[in-house]
């Protein structure tokens, strides 16, 4: 047989990958041929070299990452639960936030402008303001109105 | 002391069982709803899983999605398994698919990494540092030289050698014919010899 047709079975050979036949075929060839003998060899080399990948050992940290997927398989929605449950307290939080520190938003009046609203709760304030400003009573407690009144109860019973 | 004697022992029995017996009562006991029956099937194979996926992706974050994900859909596709196969060849063959959709789509965005990031270094008994050194060189270079190949080579040869797939095996996991495996496989280590002559030259002149 011809260098040419025995190269096409030679990468195939050097797995075992042929039919006995096929083999018998190679074998017979390379007994003779000293190129097709070389390139065989380098075919069988390359199987050794692939090989010796074989057997790698994984990095210890990455090992670890493997056996913690474990989880994600069993259960694989349950970083998805646990998302939504986050977002859905989050959601509320902000609601509750919104609600609580923004008055204005619950009670909008609708016929006044934000300017006019701004107005007249800016008279309120100061109107409250003063009121709770005003002395009503006076403070009878002064060193100087005690010494009126004694000043007075002292008159009164003064007999002249 | 006992304890370690008694669990080499359980793992002598367990080697000595013949494993397509073991993972069919395995697959069974999963089927029935017992979860308890996944972890030895993990434990057993998926550092094998990974390699495969991490020699056809090259980076060791799309590995690990892809060996969550294969086992994902064993367990979503358990019922269909058909026990008169060995399990490994059924994920390994759930795995390549997703390799092979992954690489078409091209959804990662992830760099590769070199075999050195992923692998541990060589250790043991008569250790010798230059004797590694020149190992680790040569396993660099073989997987350079892999990843240079088109998909479908790298498949074959992957599954094929690193494996031991038979090519009928392969055949049936890639849903291709035995022809074209064969002929894969031939271009394979024919564009794998021209490589390496190219970049390191060889015994072949």
């Amino acid at each position: 047989m011809r260098c040419e047709e025995v190269r096409d079975l030679l990468a195939l050979a050097s797995g075992g990958d042929v039919s006995d036949e096929e083999w018998r075929i190679v074998e017979r060839h390379i007994a003779e041929c000293p190129s097709c003998r070389r390139l065989y060899m380098a075919f069988c080399e390359d199987r050794a070299r692939v090989e010796s990948l074989r057997g790698l050992r994984l990095r210890g940290d990455l090992s670890a990452a493997l056996a913690a997927r474990r989880r994600h398989i069993l259960h694989p929605y349950l970083g998805w639960v646990v998302r939504f449950a986050v977002a859905a307290v989050v959601a509320l939080v902000v609601t509750l936030f919104v609600v609580k520190m923004i008055p204005s938003a619950q009670t909008p009046p609708s016929h006044q402008t934000p300017a006019e609203v701004f107005v007249n709760d800016t008279t309120d304030f100061v109107k409250k303001a003063f009121e709770n400003a005003t002395v009503k009573d006076t403070p009878r407690s002064t060193p100087k109105y005690e010494r009126c009144r004694i000043l007075e109860e002292a008159d009164a019973t003064v007999d002249f | 002391m006992w304890r370690r004697f008694l669990t080499v022992g359980v793992c002598v029995m367990a080697d000595a069982l013949t494993t397509p017996e073991v993972e069919r009562v395995l697959v069974e006991r999963l089927r029935r709803g017992d979860r308890g029956a996944f972890n030895p099937l993990f434990e057993r194979y998926r550092e094998r899983l990974f390699w495969v996926a991490f020699h056809m992706l090259r980076n060791e974050q799309d590995a690990l999605d892809a060996v969550q994900e294969t086992f994902v859909r064993v367990l979503r596709a358990i019922e269909r398994f058909d026990t008169s196969r060995r399990f490994y060849t059924w994920a390994c063959q759930i795995l390549i698919n997703y390799c092979v959709d992954r690489l078409r789509r091209r959804s990662s965005s992830r760099e590769n990494v070199s075999l050195e990031d992923v692998a541990a270094p060589d250790a043991g008994s008569g250790f010798d540092p230059e004797e590694a050194v020149a190992r680790q060189e040569e396993r660099r270079r073989v997987f350079d030289v892999l990843q240079k190949l088109q998909p479908p080579y790298r498949t074959v040869i992957i599954l094929r050698e690193l494996e031991g797939f038979s090519c009928k095996e392969i055949a049936e996991m890639t849903g291709t014919t035995h022809a074209t495996v064969r002929w894969r496989l031939h271009r394979a280590r024919t564009m794998f010899r021209e490589i390496w002559e190219k970049e390191y030259g060889g015994l072949y002149r």
